[in-house]
């Protein structure tokens, strides 16, 4: 048994903790680009299709980079998200694999579904043309679409289900742009007889039902480091504001009932960080029930964690938690997405 | 031992359903039950309407102009307006600054403000708060020195609510910075917003709105006849102002609307819940509405108490159960609302699908201002348990 980063490891580490914090400080540079140029993007795809052959412990170590710096990253939906839905295609696509892993192309992942729990079948359809697909139908929040060339989007078909590729300019396509609550720019897309070719399908059958649920295990996995990043930064904070901010003649340090929920908070965090840490070492277990259980588990620590941290975080820090300019405020909404992502599932 | 109301009680009940069914606008019914932020002239026109028939300030005695009902009709009346999804009457004027003026404003005072407090000629805002004047309200750092026939005030409220729509602010400054005690040499003065040296500038909340509000005070001369009551006694005012602002604190028929809007979206199509999700989540609301019943009868049990005439420190009880159930109920109705309450709006920047999310940030608030629930506690303990 052994929890310590390699060599390595602990290097990307702190390349990543470095590159983060830069941008959380200036948010004027293109973070995507100095991503691509330090091989972040290409760390978790096969070495023949332009990555770096890195796998999930290394995924935990940039997620978690991320979280704790509060900086909003499209990683999730490309690299996490869409970037698993090409590695593990039934035929991984190279080009576009390389593409992706070197930041010249984004791809994102068109999934959810207004009313539709996320691991049933899709309501968004695709009938057979005989050498290509005509896909009608409607996807919601989907996280960063408006800088994808391409749209990895789940759809029924007659006797199942598939993973395909449209164009985000395909014919057809329509896109409306919001703001989620945490920040992530994310879009409505519609699909009105979009045509996609054969080619197109990354996977059919009982191999799309796999694909997609194995998406949703390395997002969850992400996702679960990302907020043990955050969970650290908003308790870094809280414990800051508690020892400096005075009242009563006393710092708030001194008052036993809340340096009772700091500790409460740590307990919560050091849960979850073992949640993800187990996430990352399962999420490519061969064995699909038990990777299964493990997930959902993971899933039920890490979003009560993220409940209790961001709000005890909140509450410490009285009103300046509750303001838009203050970083405890914005981690608290991060957390609160992801908690709620944890639950659905 | 009794729980039913006096026919009285009920007649009444049915007078204040019936006309807030015939006077409230649709458009503000709308945005109070979807949980939407109101325009100021909503919130205007609402407690004109009310002052009509004499009803926007059901705390204060006929006396003062007030219905001069009692404790119980008071419960009946918000009660009723939170099930029509009626606003409340504005809280600035009607709960705080009224009853102050009321039992300590000179008669001159009394005749310029309570009218046009009662009708919002004047809105108000609560000048209190300040950066290192938070839990710990009696560390307020604002200064007014005397000045011939003017007081000439320095310093910085924090956490303004509404001030941006207000045209004057009740405010806590230090007239005695060399009194014994930090409660001492603290005086209770109006401010006219429009003075010059007033600078009022917006906080952005994580709820996307702006409610708040920091206001700066450089050089402000605000006339000593706007000083309330006795110069160095403000701290008096100011508790029992808050002691005011904690009845009713209990927001009951809040918290029912929100699990109103939880069954809605149990119901929906849109929530895409599994079938266990939504037994779960249906369980939960039950829970939350067995305790909601239960601080009702607590609420009552302190009305009564108060309705014969005594102080009752459970109020405390109120304001921490009250705020725990609005915070649950509204965490309850994110995880219903689920993907479809993701997207989010700023204020101005057009309307959310759904203010779930907004309504539940809003309300991490509620735990913090009123008393922090932390605060409230030690109040419970030394006041009510004797520790
Ligand atoms: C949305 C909003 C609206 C507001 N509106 C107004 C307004 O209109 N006018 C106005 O004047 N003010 C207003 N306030 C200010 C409000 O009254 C203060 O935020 C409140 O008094 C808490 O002070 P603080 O924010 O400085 O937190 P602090 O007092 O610094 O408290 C921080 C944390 O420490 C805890 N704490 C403090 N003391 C103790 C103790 N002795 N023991 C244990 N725990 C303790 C608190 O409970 C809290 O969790 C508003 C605040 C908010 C957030």
């Amino acid at each position: 048994m052994n929890f310590d980063l390699s060599e390595d490891q602990a290097m990307l580490k702190d390349t990543a903790e470095r590159l983060f914090a830069q941008a959380a400080g200036d948010s004027s540079g293109d973070l995507w680009a100095r991503m691509a140029e330090l091989g972040l993007l290409a760390a978790p795809f096969a070495e023949e299709d332009g990555g770096l052959g890195l796998g999930p412990v290394e995924t935990m170590i940039l997620a978690e980079a991320a979280g704790r710096a509060q900086v909003l990253t499209p990683y999730a939906s490309v690299i996490a998200a869409a970037g698993t839905a090409l590695r593990l295609a039934t035929t991984p696509p190279s080009a576009l694999i390389s593409g992706l892993a070197g930041g010249e192309v984004r791809l994102a992942w068109a999934h959810e579904e207004l009313g539709m729990p996320s691991d049933q079948a899709r309501r968004t359809r695709a009938r057979s043309t005989g050498d290509g697909w005509i896909v009608t139908g409607r996807k919601i929040n989907v996280a960063h679409a408006a800088d994808a060339a391409r749209l990895a989007v789940t759809v029924t078909i007659d006797g199942g289900q598939l993973v395909l590729l449209i164009p985000s300019d395909a014919r057809g396509v329509s896109r409306r742009d919001y703001q989620l609550f945490d920040g992530t720019p994310a879009s409505e897309i519609s699909f009105y007889e979009v045509t996609a070719e054969a080619s197109a399908v990354l996977a059919s059958g009982g191999e799309a039902i796999v694909l997609m649920e194995r998406v949703r295990e390395h997002l969850t996995a992400f996702r679960a480091a990302e907020a043990v990043g955050l969970m650290q930064a908003l308790l870094d904070a809280t414990l800051e504001h508690l020892k400096t901010r005075r009242q009563f003649g006393e710092p708030l340090a001194s008052f036993q009932a809340l340096r009772h929920k700091a500790a409460d908070m740590l307990v919560a965090l050091e849960q979850a960080r073992s949640m993800a840490m187990l996430a990352a070492l399962s999420v490519e277990d061969a064995d699909q029930e038990e990777r299964r259980k493990t997930l959902a588990q993971v899933r039920s620590v890490v979003g009560k964690s993220c409940k209790l941290v961001g709000q005890t975080a909140v509450q410490l820090h009285g009103g300046i938690g509750v303001t838009e300019e203050h970083p405890v405020g914005r981690g608290f909404r991060q957390l609160t997405l992801i908690d709620l992502e944890m639950e659905r599932g | 031992m009794d729980l039913s109301f006096s026919p009285e009680d009920i007649a009444f009940r049915d007078q204040v359903r019936a006309f807030v069914a015939q006077n409230l606008s649709p458009d503000t019914r709308r945005k109070v039950e979807q949980g939407r932020a109101l325009d100021k002239a909503d919130v205007v026109e609402w407690q004109r309407t009310l002052n009509r028939v004499g009803w926007a300030t059901p705390s204060w005695p006929a006396s003062a102009g007030g219905p001069g009902w009692s404790a119980v009709q008071r419960y009946i009346f918000m009660d009723e307006l939170y099930a029509a999804c009626a606003p409340e009457p504005l809280s600035f004027n009607v709960s705080m600054i009224g009853p102050v003026l009321i039992a300590y404003g000179s008669d001159a005072q009394k005749a310029r403000f309570l009218k046009a407090t009662a009708n919002l000629d004047i809105w108000w805002a609560q000048g209190f708060s300040e950066p290192g004047a938070g839990s710990d309200l009696a560390a307020l750092s604002a200064t007014a020195v005397r000045d011939g026939d003017y007081y000439v005030v320095n310093g910085q409220k924090l956490w303004q609510g509404m001030a941006h729509r207000a045209d004057w602010m009740f405010t806590l400054v230090r007239t005695d910075p060399k009194a014994a005690k930090k409660q001492g040499g603290i005086s209770f003065l109006l401010i006219d917003l429009k003075s010059p040296g007033v600078t009022i500038r917006p906080i952005i909340t994580i709820d996307g709105r702006h409610e708040v509000n920091e206001v700066f005070l450089d050089d402000v001369r605000v006339p000593v006849g706007d000083r309330v009551g006795e110069e160095n006694q403000g701290w008096t005012y100011a508790k029992y102002l808050l002691s005011n602002e904690r009845t009713g604190i209990a927001r009951i028929g809040m918290t029912r609307r929100i699990l109103a809007r939880v069954a809605d979206a149990l119901a929906s199509v849109e929530a895409g819940l599994t079938e266990a999700a939504q037994a779960r989540h249906a369980v939960e609301a039950t829970a939350i509405e067995a305790e909601l019943r239960a601080l009702e009868i607590t609420q009552l049990r302190v009305l009564a108490a108060q309705q014969a005439g005594q102080t009752d420190p459970r109020s405390s009880i109120l304001k921490i159960k009250g705020v725990e159930l609005r915070q649950a109920a509204s965490e309850l109705l994110l995880r219903v609302v689920g993907p479809a309450g993701y997207a989010f709006a700023y204020e101005g920047q057009g309307e959310a699908p759904s203010e779930a999310a907004s309504n539940y940030f809003t309300l991490r608030a509620a735990s913090i201002y009123g008393g922090a629930s932390e605060v409230q506690k030690n109040i419970i303990a030394s006041s009510v348990l004797g520790l």
